[in-house]
């Protein structure tokens, strides 16, 4: 029906662009009002052409869900050509909707969280900004132009992060987030490289576009596919914050909380997991490739939801659980379920973005407070929030009904189920669900309820949010209940429309063995026990035996420190690999002025003895030439003046004598 | 006699001459000197003339070689009393202000 | 005209009082004795003119060289006489060099006059010489004669001129006077 939208996919990322560009260039001179429609608007526009899209997309047969759309030729070197093109298919249009619809969401949102700061143009321009490298990121028909996108959303990232720079925590933690993501991005970058010349010596098609190299990659060796995976991977765990590379999300929150909303939770991190959807061809046929992301996945969730368990600012909880619950997301493509990570993916951008815009909201309530100790009591006060916040919980910890459930369960039954996965990981998977579930009561327990801890000019000003970000809420709220009966699971007897969804995505060349109706069912179960478990023992702790949690931390002091300072990750990385590169610098350091100023200076005191001997040899030989020279010729006068006696006599001598000489020629 | 003994004596005279201006210190011998010189070229002026068919032109010549050492002689001597009496001696040895 | 021996007696007599007049000329120490020597070398030369049958120039010669040059020649030489043990050579290498310049011009001439072929007609009659030499001097050497007596006026006013003297007159205003006390103001 809307055939035409086929033809004005590039409008999708370009509305945002000149969104970025007029408020970042006139923007000052701007109202805020005008700011907001240019900012708002943009990308609410880019979110009506995405649902365009979508309808469209279902109009057309299964088979024929794909379509190219290319504005013009970017680069052309003879057989390598590559086109401002963009895909334009179940998996892309999944993410442009999450993109643009919880983008417009967190962008209303920040019309009332960012209403009185003073660079307010420059924030709506990089959120438009980063709004443009993402939706270029995931339409992108190419390697290259997702990477565009992917370095894009990175230097975002940064820009947004370090936001508020004029304290310098927040600019280092701007550095931070991008340096970590550049590490990431080398492993990225020597991914993909490795993929070109290997397909392009292979097959003599030198190609990056996601089609041609989905037809020819079983050509290349298994062995070479395995590290393509694995080093795109490494891109991977820099941008979605897995372990190694996790340790810039939780210094992230420095920056304004929507920006922790948008790109730390729903969009920038879950660029990883698409990476690695888009290039399910290549990772099936890599297995072990598969493998490594699914224990790493595992890993995380467990890891980070452990130290989630004792933080103490109210951001800090959330980022370690996008950490973990990242980890989910690629347990689900590492086991071969894409469709149940995008799933993941797309319910977790529901809830988390509301637990993150939730704590914005109680943020600015408690006039900047962000400590939990120091909250408590305000449901009262905060009815909105509260009652959005605790459906967000809810969502993420599983609890049937909520999307989260559907989303977690699936990943969890293709984990034990499938052969890269196994028991290891849906055990840790498990494990990880009651730790999220005890975290998270823990969180609202003790912001919301309980006796107010706060001081008393602090509770004087808690006071709701003005709609302007009450509303985001409310969107986001209903999203995370309604969100996940697109995927609900066979076993219920439905279709898992949203797998059928993408099916034509995934479904080529890589078959997920089918579990028993029963095997589900109880696995279900167990993963409902896990949550209840966790949020009984959460209630425990924090709302019925309050004393439990410091007897506890006292007890086994040694093991809570180590929670609390991040199992110290980030001060092994500053000494060990920060404090390599220092050497590395340092010996360089040293190369550099000794061997090279070296020779420099030597090259100089060389010129100079030249320089010293030249000048010898001009005093000494030189004008000792001359001057003998003239020496000799004084010598010469001082002995021919003799011959001037100034006696005529003596003249006419020498004239006789002369003449004599003269006629001796003549007459001899 | 013939004309080369003639040659010889104005030679010989001539060379007395020259003896005599190059070795006098009295500024007048070199003087007289200069006139033995000049009679000695007369000699062989006429002698040439009655010995060589020429006419009288030989003659001629020694006659205006005698009007014209009269005339030099009347200047040199006006030159050399002039220096006497500007420096009270007539020793060509002292007369060096030429010197350098 | 006379036979030859006549001639060549004559001839050498009067080349020994030529030479011998002129070695006393340079030799004397006394420059007084000099000067007679060299009168007496000028009567010899005279003498060879009138062998050479050059009538005219042997009488010019003894009126001009002798009556003339030779007077101011002693003049001279009292005018200048102040100095009386004055060496008569002066310095000792200039006297050997002066003797070997006489010597080589000697013998410079002495070859010349040898390896020249001169040819010569002998003997000519002897006619008197002044008709012939006063007609070529007013017909072919006019002009060396005119000019002639110009140098001879410029020759006079030339040493009148050097050897003239400023004289300074009572009332400081001076004038030009010949004066042969040399220096003094009169």
């Amino acid at each position: 029906m809307f055939s035409f939208i086929e033809h004005y996919i590039w409008l999708i990322p370009l509305l945002p662009l000149l969104g970025a560009a007029t408020n970042l260039l006139i923007g000052r001179r701007l109202s805020h009002t005008a700011v907001n429609v240019i900012a708002v608007g943009s990308i609410s526009i880019s979110f009506i052409l995405s649902v365009l899209v979508y309808i469209h997309l279902i109009s057309l047969p299964v088979n024929e869900r794909h379509f190219v759309d290319t504005v013009y030729t970017w680069i052309g070197l003879g057989s390598f050509q590559v086109g401002l093109s963009f895909l334009v298919d179940p998996l892309s249009t999944v993410m442009i909707l999450v993109v643009s619809g919880v983008g417009s969401v967190i962008h209303l949102y920040s019309v009332g969280y960012m209403h009185d700061d003073k660079r307010y143009s420059r924030y709506f321009g990089f959120l438009n900004l980063f709004a443009f490298a993402m939706l270029l990121l995931v339409l992108s028909n190419s390697i290259l132009l997702m990477f565009v996108g992917w370095e894009g959303v990175g230097l975002c990232s940064y820009l947004l992060i370090g936001f508020w720079f004029e304290k310098i925590e927040n600019a280092r933690a701007g550095m931070k987030a991008f340096v970590v993501n550049r590490i990431g991005d080398f492993g990225f970058i020597v991914g993909f490289i490795l993929l070109f010349t290997s397909m392009g010596l292979k097959t003599g098609t030198w190609t990056l576009d996601f089609g041609v190299i989905k037809s020819n990659i079983n050509l290349i060796p298994v062995s070479v596919l395995t590290i393509v995976g694995i080093m795109l991977f490494v891109g991977a765990t820099g941008k979605s914050a897995q372990i190694p590379l996790y340790v810039w999300l939780p210094d992230a929150m420095a920056g304004p909380t929507p920006v922790s909303a948008l790109i730390h939770a729903a969009t920038m991190v879950t660029a990883g997991v698409y990476m690695v959807a888009r290039m399910n061809f290549l990772y099936v046929l890599a297995p072990d490739a598969l493998r490594v992301i699914a224990i790493v996945g595992a890993l995380t969730a467990f890891f980070a939801a452990t130290i989630g368990l004792v933080q103490n600012d109210i951001k800090k909880v959330l980022a370690y659980s996008t950490v973990s619950q990242l980890g989910y997301m690629f347990i689900g493509v590492g086991v071969g379920a894409f469709s149940a990570g995008i799933f993941h993916l797309m319910t977790h951008a529901f809830f988390k973005a509301l637990l993150f815009l939730g704590a914005g909201s109680v943020i600015h309530a408690m006039s900047g407070e962000q400590d939990i100790r120091k909250m408590g009591g305000l449901a009262k006060k905060l009815p909105i929030t509260t009652s959005t916040f605790i459906i967000a919980t809810l969502a993420i910890t599983g609890v049937p009904g909520f999307a989260g459930f559907f989303s977690k369960d699936d990943i969890l039954y293709n984990a034990y189920i499938s052969p890269y996965g196994g028991k290891f990981v849906w055990a840790l998977g498990v494990t990880g669900a009651v730790l999220t579930a005890f975290y998270m009561t823990r969180l609202v327990i003790l912001t919301f309820y309980g006796n107010p801890r706060m001081d008393h000019h602090t509770a004087e000003h808690i006071h709701e949010s003005p709609k302007t970000m009450t509303i985001p809420l409310i969107i986001l709220a209903i999203l995370s209940v309604i969100g996940g009966y697109i995927g609900m699971p066979e076993a219920f007897g439905v279709h898992n429309v949203f797998a059928e969804f993408l099916s034509p995505v995934f479904a080529s060349n890589f078959n997920l063995p089918e579990g028993s109706i029963s095997l589900e069912w109880m696995l279900m179960g167990v993963s409902v026990l896990a949550a209840l478990l966790g949020i009984g023992l959460g209630y425990y702790f924090y709302a019925v035996n309050t004393e439990l949690p410091d007897k506890l931390a006292e007890k086994f002091h040694t093991t809570y420190t180590w929670l609390l300072n991040k199992y110290y990750v980030d001060e092994f990385y500053l000494k060990y690999i920060v404090g390599g590169v220092m050497k590395l610098k340092d010996i360089l350091a040293l190369f550099d002025l000794g061997i090279i100023d070296g020779a420099v200076n030597g090259a100089a005191k060389l010129g100079r003895k030249l320089s010293e001997f030249d000048g010898a040899f001009d005093r000494v030989v030189v004008d000792g030439a001359v001057n003998a020279v003239g020496d000799g010729i004084i010598s010469a006068g001082s002995i021919l003046r003799k011959l001037q006696t100034g006696l005529v006599q003596n003249y006419l001598i020498f004239a006789i004598i002369g003449l004599a000489i003269l006629l001796s020629f003549v007459l001899l | 006699m013939t004309l080369t003994d003639y040659l010889i004596l104005s030679g010989l005279l001539f060379s007395i001459g020259v003896f005599g201006v190059l070795t006098r210190k009295n500024a007048i011998a070199v003087l007289m000197g200069v006139e033995l010189m000049l009679n000695s070229a007369n000699i062989n002026l006429v002698a040439f003339c009655k010995f060589v068919d020429t006419g009288v032109s030989g003659q001629v010549f020694a006659l205006f070689s005698i009007v014209i050492a009269a005339a030099e002689v009347a200047v040199a001597l006006a030159i050399v009393i002039a220096i006497y009496k500007a420096t009270r001696t007539i020793d060509l040895d002292k007369e060096d202000t030429l010197k350098g | 005209m006379y036979s030859a021996t006549v001639q060549a007696i004559l001839f050498y007599i009067f080349s020994i009082l030529i030479i011998g007049s002129a070695l006393l000329v340079v030799l004397l120490k006394n420059i007084v004795r000099s000067a007679f020597a060299l009168f007496f070398t000028l009567f010899g030369v005279a003498g060879i003119y009138i062998l050479l049958g050059a009538d005219f120039i042997g009488v010019t010669q003894v009126l001009i060289y002798i009556g003339g040059v030779m007077i101011l020649i002693v003049f001279g030489v009292m005018l200048t006489r102040n100095v009386y043990s004055m060496d008569i050579f002066n310095r000792l290498g200039t006297v050997v060099m002066g003797t070997i310049s006489a010597i080589i011009t000697f013998t410079m001439i002495y070859y010349s006059i040898k390896n020249v072929p001169w040819f010569y007609i002998g003997y000519k009659p002897y006619i008197p010489t002044t008709e012939p030499i006063g007609t070529q001097l007013l017909t072919n050497y006019l002009l060396p004669f005119e000019l002639a007596s110009l140098l001879l006026v410029l020759a006079m006013i030339g040493a009148a001129y050097l050897i003239r003297i400023e004289v300074k007159l009572k009332n400081n205003k001076s004038k030009e006077a010949l004066d042969i006390k040399g220096g003094k103001e009169v």
